[in-house]
């Protein structure tokens, strides 16, 4: 299968280094502290934060910082065949997982001691990438619940396929089954706080696709950053602050 | 950049299912042009003074691929939509469509027109695909002409009336193909233009040659959706159609559902298949079989093709039979009655997928045309005699009366007997030897080209020798000061250590997969500099190899073996001849010498367990010529001698084999490449047991053709292991539970790879990271479908890399015993011969036999052709007799008789040798 | 200053905007807020509330035994975060007969007067720092005073006194008329939240007036309709204020 063409152009027309198009808007949930809708290309996913608030069970409660949850569902009508997947399979365990334990990492959590912060994504159309969108989503609804982060963490995927380095891997390019790399990023730290990888690589290929997935988290960033000043401006605005 | 408009395209496939995918229009793609003004044009490829560009559609692409790789059509522009369909439908075109615009030397410009945000189209409501592509193309075109303005003419080429019509009202340049090419002014490139089969173009001024126009010869394919349908239902199988190589008028499809092959008789009920072909067939009524077989032999005998196409030819032992009959062509009517009337027959209804590709042969003489210069219809004959004629058109064909040309087929109707197809290239004279060598190579897919620049650079510098890097390596023993000597395929260099994985070295390696050894030259794997110097083991010089030392018993058992790399430095490289001459000469008694009479002792314990064990010991007859040195003419013929010293060293390099096997299976028991010969079925030796219970003989004789018939149809192949159990390892010829190929890394790809694993597994390197995917795929049905992926492409190491070695690996066999015959021919016709010979096979109407002394097996017949004997002659089966009706003269299998040799051509530009009985 | 939601680098080290949460969800508690709570879970000596907090806070010394919305004062902030709560003035206690909003807690300014008796409409209403904002009947000094006692009596005895007083109240339902009154001043403050403006007694006065003088009825407060004309008047407003200012 040829993913990029000799032209250098994918399958969907962006060249290698191209990201899809992103988009992103804040304030989905109305009853949630935060919330945000964030899209790669056709991947869409919804993010919403709860908290920080009472520990719900006690058992867990930690007594020097936050207790972050996550859950990651996947809407029925979100791939192109409409199946019921039961809830908590292998799959989204995984990923609430990971996208626990990304937020975590970026979230202050020694500020709000004794107290929960609930994170719920879930993807309404996947086209793959859905991993670095959940997180980009979470970030955004972090930010808009007002929650201390040490700094705005951004995903991204990069592959590789026809033994060129492809950034932000839709559905088709990530089904053929090539190593891909996810990484999550601290732009202003400049720190890798999530890294996966399916398949192998050698290492000199994987420092460049790894450097390029960075390449695209930054760019996420700067999106991010763009929006949430666009939100702060909007509300400062009707504040009349 | 991006042009931020996505469009979202529905597709449907089986299970309704709506796909959306993501589309980006750019406007960053440029046109291609040096001269535009407004483009980026670093990357343009058109020629700066073109006054006409060129737009294909893809139906001219598909057809007139082999015009438009003739130079003369240039500064052209490839849309990607018709790249696209391309690929859909014909991955060999667009891989050649593809090689064009890659080539420096040619001016093509793939232009993306889909993602181009002026070009773009979308499809409109109720229009079809085919429609809409042609739009595009239109639209392609207007984009251009506006784009470029007036100076530059946009063409489009499209034999579509339809779309040439609109392109027309649209204000576009349109052209058929052959309007074109006429334009041009050169009549031999009109040659090039495949004719089309519907009627799109008139057929006019031409002389048809056919006798009968308007008849009907073949049946009707049926549509694809009854098929489809006919094989749900099990009305009709799938298989893969295979020609007999001696009677092109059977065929044989092998099918998985009936677990059978089914066998076509006639080119009516072939119905237009080709050899290679997936076809679809339907089983005759039961009753049929028999007398189906019967009618077509009689319909055959009176058929004036039969002379030409049924009879059986010259050719040498063991037969490179890999794909020979099932069953031995029987020779008339006293034909084994029961052993046939079992095997279904069938006819096709239907073929699924062609294997039309171009052949290569020469043109049925015939008288010139009396106008010079106008189109003469010609039939083609292929060098490959499974192939049909092929109708061509031609304006040249006075020169090409005696060349050896390639023709690609287009198209077979049902009105004509014969194929159709076009002209491609002249390779040379007919009888010339290079020619005759070019077709072996061509018919056997050989890469004989050069080594690029780009390969040559991966080469040491010269000249080379080891240096103290190379003895500090912890990795690598010493072995200067052991006293180590070679045998002509001499120890084993280590080649791994020049060819890296992922170099264009590499690359090209893998894809030759072999050296080919031809009668008068060799093509190598690898370049001139590495074979022949830095791997090549010579005596007292310091050289680098990859060495397996096991400690024996004086009973040659194996007490342990011990992989390492090495230097080492020969004291003395021999050859067989001398290797031998040394362990004879008794008056020798240095250190060399009784080193070689030990090992020879311990060769032959292991060579008596071996066959112990059951393993086959085949005389392989081959062939040694003396080639006249400026001439290349072979000057004499004869059979290779083989000597204690050449199963010593076999013996030995067995034993490297086995032993490398078990190792790099121990550690990658999923991802080692090994060799396995499959147990021969009783079916298949019930011949030669025949044979052998005739004369009371034992079955170990000599070669006979029998044997080693059903001894190839099981081929020793190359496989991944994780693909099989372990008992299907087994390799049977050397009794041997594990094999694989070491030995050679110079001339075989497949020892580099065990090289690589072995050095993996000794953790000396790293594991090259194709190696490490395990196979997902097991079955990949054809090695051809692997040649038209383009190997850069290919991800799955293992799938492809084993059937493409055997692919090679069988390639390469076929062309060295091509060229054998080529050069047995030009022998024989310069020195007609007289000799003695061996009867291996009995006949209806004369015998097979075999030539010891050139290693030469074919009939001999004892009436005139044609004839069937007229019952003058008749066959014993049980006594494998044939005699006189009178029993005067008879003749036994395994009699000597003399024979006279010489070469004949029964038909035109295909030389033969031919045996009589003196 | 940025009044962004993010943290921002000062040379190496990091340090929070004082903006950090300028709009920020979560209510952050200071001592001397008033604010509205609701009871989760009464134990033998304490309730426990949620307030929109990161935690729950704690009521000591209690005697109303119906969970239910609860206005206190912040008494003060332990040290594990823990939110001491205490109603001991006449000013506090429960609530009952409204109906409790949920608005962004950064909406509500803190200012001398967060009680507000709406005489004229029968309606009393508390914006609590926290973001729960209480509207309800207003209900008379003699019942309220009840109220202060039940802060201070003993559980028991207040059941019955409860009960009573209860009975005692001659009309024991909400008239129509302030229930209307009610909802209308409770979708004004929900509207203001929707437009995300400062939630002050004077804007939702001003809106209550115009839904009544542009005769929107009460469930059409919520729509866009009205939303855009709460929102131009609040552009009038401000360009009125600037041209002041100028």
């Amino acid at each position: 299968m040829e993913f990029v063409s000799p032209e250098g152009l994918r399958l969907d027309g962006r060249r290698p280094t191209e990201m899809r198009q992103l988009r992103a808007a804040i304030g989905a949930v109305s009853k949630a502290d935060g919330s945000a809708v964030f899209e790669m290309g056709n991947t869409k996913v919804i993010a919403a934060v709860y908290g920080p608030r009472e520990v719900e069970n006690k058992a867990e409660l930690i007594n020097d910082q936050a207790l972050v949850r996550c859950e990651y569902t996947m809407a029925n009508f979100s791939t192109g065949d409409r199946v019921r997947k039961p809830k908590g399979d292998r799959r989204s365990t995984e990923i609430s997982l990971v996208i626990r334990q990304t937020m975590e990492a970026c979230i202050m959590t020694h500020l709000m001691p004794r107290s929960q912060i609930d994170i719920f994504v879930q993807v309404l159309q996947a086209d793959g990438g859905t991993r670095s969108a959940c997180i980009n989503a979470a970030t955004l609804a972090l930010a808009d619940a007002g929650i201390p982060m040490r700094d705005l963490v951004t995903s991204c995927s990069a592959g590789y396929l026809n033994s060129t380095p492809l950034l932000d891997l839709n559905y088709v390019e990530d089904s053929a089954g090539g190593p891909d790399v996810t990484v999550g990023f601290l732009p202003k730290l400049d720190k890798v706080t999530l890294l996966q990888m399916d398949s192998k690589l050698s290492m000199d290929i994987f420092q460049s696709v790894m450097q390029l997935a960075i390449e695209g988290c930054k760019a996420i960033a700067n999106y991010i950053r763009e929006v949430l000043h666009e939100n702060t401006k909007q509300l400062e605005y009707r504040r009349g602050v | 950049m991006l042009q931020n408009k996505s469009y979202v395209r529905k597709t449907r496939a089986g299970k309704i299912e709506k796909v959306v995918k993501e589309h980006y229009l750019r406007d960053d793609i440029y046109c291609g042009a040096p001269a535009c003004t407004v483009c980026d044009t670093s990357a343009a490829r058109l020629s700066p003074n073109a006054s006409t560009i060129l737009v294909l559609d893809t139906n001219v692409v598909l057809n007139q691929i082999d015009l438009i790789e003739n130079p003369a059509i240039d500064n052209v522009v490839v849309l990607s939509v018709v790249l696209d369909e391309l690929r859909n439908k014909n991955l060999s075109v667009y891989n050649r469509l593809r090689a064009l615009c890659s080539s420096p030397v040619r001016k093509f410009f793939v232009f993306s027109n889909e993602h181009h945000r002026d070009t773009y189209v979308k499809a409109m409501v109720g229009e079809s695909p085919n429609d809409r592509n042609d739009r595009a193309i239109r639209v392609a075109t207007q984009w251009y002409q506006r784009h470029l303005g007036s100076a530059v003419r946009i063409l489009l080429i499209t034999n579509d009336r339809e779309n040439k019509r609109k392109a027309v009202e649209e204000g576009i340049f349109a052209e058929t193909v052959e309007s074109y090419v006429k334009s041009l002014g050169q009549p031999q490139l009109l040659d090039l233009v495949v004719q089309p089969a519907s009627e799109d173009v008139v057929m006019d001024d031409v002389e048809d040659l056919r006798p009968s126009k308007k008849k009907i010869i073949y049946s009707e394919h049926k549509p694809m959706s009854e098929i489809t349908a006919g094989l749900h239902r099990g009305i009709y199988h799938q298989g893969k159609l295979r020609v007999n190589r001696y009677n092109s008028f059977e065929a044989y499809v092998g099918s998985e559902s009936i677990g059978d092959e089914i066998i076509i008789y006639g080119r009516t009920n072939m119905n237009r298949a080709f050899d290679g072909d997936i076809v679809a067939v339907e089983l005759l009524p039961q009753d049929q079989w028999h007398v189906e077989k019967a009618l077509s032999i009689a319909a055959e005998v009176g058929n004036y093709l039969r002379a030409e196409d049924e009879d059986e030819d010259v050719h040498l032992v063991p037969n490179s039979s890999d794909d020979a009959p099932r069953n031995a062509s029987v020779q008339g009517p006293n034909a084994d009655a029961s052993l046939n009337s079992a095997r279904p027959s069938g006819r096709v209804v239907g073929i699924i997928k062609r294997n039309w590709h171009s052949y290569c042969g020469s043109l049925e003489p015939m008288p010139l045309p009396a106008g010079i210069g106008g189109i003469a219809h010609a039939l083609f004959v292929s060098k490959d005699r499974r192939i049909p004629k092929i109708r061509i058109q031609t304006r040249q064909l006075g020169n090409l009366l005696d060349k050896r040309i390639i023709v690609a087929v287009d198209s077979w109707d049902r009105l004509s007997r014969y194929p159709s197809g076009h002209y491609v290239r002249t390779i040379g004279e007919i009888g010339d030897r290079n020619t005759e060598s070019e077709v072996v190579l061509i018919e056997n897919d050989i890469n004989c080209r050069l080594f690029s620049a780009q390969v040559l650079a991966c080469l040491p510098p010269l000249p080379w020798s080891v240096s103290s890097e190379h003895l500090s390596d912890p990795n690598r023993e010493d072995l200067r000061h052991v006293r180590v000597f070679s045998v002509d395929p001499p120890d084993i260099a280590d080649v791994t250590n020049f060819v890296h994985p992922g170099t264009p070295l590499d690359d090209e390696a893998s894809q030759r997969g072999t050296s080919v050894y031809l009668v008068e030259r060799r093509i190598d794997m690898l370049p001139k500099p590495l074979t022949e110097d830095i791997c090549s083991l010579r005596s007292d010089v310091e050289r680098l190899a990859f060495s397996v030392i096991w400690e024996m018993t004086p009973e040659a058992d194996i007490i342990s073996t011990r992989f390492t790399k090495s230097v080492i430095k020969s004291c003395a490289a021999l050859s067989y001849v001398e290797a031998q001459a040394r362990m004879d000469d008794s008056r020798l008694v240095d250190p060399l010498t009784t080193d070689l009479r030990n090992m020879n002792a311990l060769a032959k314990k292991m060579r008596q367990r071996r066959i112990d064990r059951g393993a086959l010991t085949l005389a392989s007859a081959e062939v040694k010529f003396q080639i006249d040195t400026e001439t290349h003419d072979p000057l004499d013929i004869g059979m290779y001698q083989i000597r204690e010293a050449n199963q010593m060293v076999e013996e030995f390099m067995l034993a490297a084999n086995v032993s490398v096997a078990e190792k790099i299976l121990k550690h990658f028991p999923f991802c080692s490449l090994l060799r396995r010969h499959p147990t021969p079925t009783r079916e298949m030796l019930e011949p030669l047991l025949r044979t052998a219970a005739a004369v009371g003989l034992d079955l170990d004789i000599s070669s006979s053709k029998a044997l080693a018939d059903s001894l190839d149809r099981a081929v020793a192949v190359y496989f991944c292991s994780g693909d099989l159990s372990p008992p299907e390892y087994l390799h049977y010829g050397l009794a041997a539970p594990l094999y694989t190929h070491f030995t050679s890394p110079i001339r075989r790809y497949a020892d580099v790879i065990v090289h690589r694993l072995l050095a993996a597994s000794l953790e000396i390197s790293k594991l090259p990271t194709v190696f490490q995917d395990r196979p997902q795929l097991t079955s990949i049905a054809d090695s051809k479908d692997v040649l038209h992926n383009d190997l850069l492409h290919v991800t799955k190491f293992w799938d492809i890399m084993p059937v493409y070695l055997n692919y090679r690996h069988r390639n390469a066999q076929m062309a060295s015993r091509a060229s054998v015959e080529l050069h047995t021919i030009i022998y024989f016709r310069k020195h007609p011969t007289d000799t003695e010979a061996r009867i291996v096979k009995i006949r209806s109407n004369g015998f097979i036999v075999f030539v010891p002394k050139y290693g030469i097996e074919g009939p001999v017949y004892l009436t005139a052709k044609g004839d069937n004997g007229g019952g003058e002659w008749v066959v014993d089966e049980q006594h494998q007799q044939v005699k006189k009706a009178d029993g005067s003269v008879s003749y036994n299998v395994l009699q000597m008789v003399r024979i006279h040799l010489e070469v004949v051509e029964p038909q035109p530009n295909r030389p033969k040798l031919q045996l009589t009985l003196i | 200053m940025s009044a962004l939601c993010v943290p921002v680098v000062f040379g190496r080290t990091f340090d929070y905007v004082d903006g950090l949460h300028l709009f920020c969800a979560r209510y952050k508690p200071e001592t001397g807020d008033i604010i509205v709570g609701r009871v989760v879970e009464v134990a033998q000596k304490r309730w426990r509330l949620e307030i929109n907090s990161n935690q729950d806070a704690v009521l000591m010394l209690s005697s109303v035994t119906l969970p239910d919305g609860i206005q206190a004062e912040v008494r003060n902030l332990q040290h594990d975060g823990t939110l001491q709560l205490h109603a001991r003035s006449d000013k506090y206690g429960k609530l009952e007969r409204g109906q409790l909003l949920s608005v962004p807690s950064y909406l509500v300014k803190r200012r001398k007067q967060h009680f507000h008796q709406l005489d004229q409409y029968g309606v009393l209403l508390i914006l609590g720092c926290n973001g729960y904002v209480w509207v309800g009947e207003l209900v008379e000094a003699k019942d309220r005073m009840e109220v202060d006692q039940v802060n201070l009596s003993e559980e028991a005895h207040m059941k019955s006194r409860s009960y009573m007083s209860l009975e005692e109240t001659e009309p024991d339902y909400t008239p129509l008329e302030t229930r209307r009154n009610i909802c209308r001043i409770a979708n004004a403050v929900r509207v203001l939240s929707i437009l995300g403006f400062n939630i002050t007694i004077e804007v939702i006065l001003e809106i209550f007036e115009l839904s009544i003088s542009e005769s929107v009825d009460v469930h059409d407060m919520l729509g866009a309709e009205f939303c855009v004309r709460v929102a131009e008047k609040e552009a009038d407003r401000r360009s009125m204020a600037t041209k002041r200012k100028g």
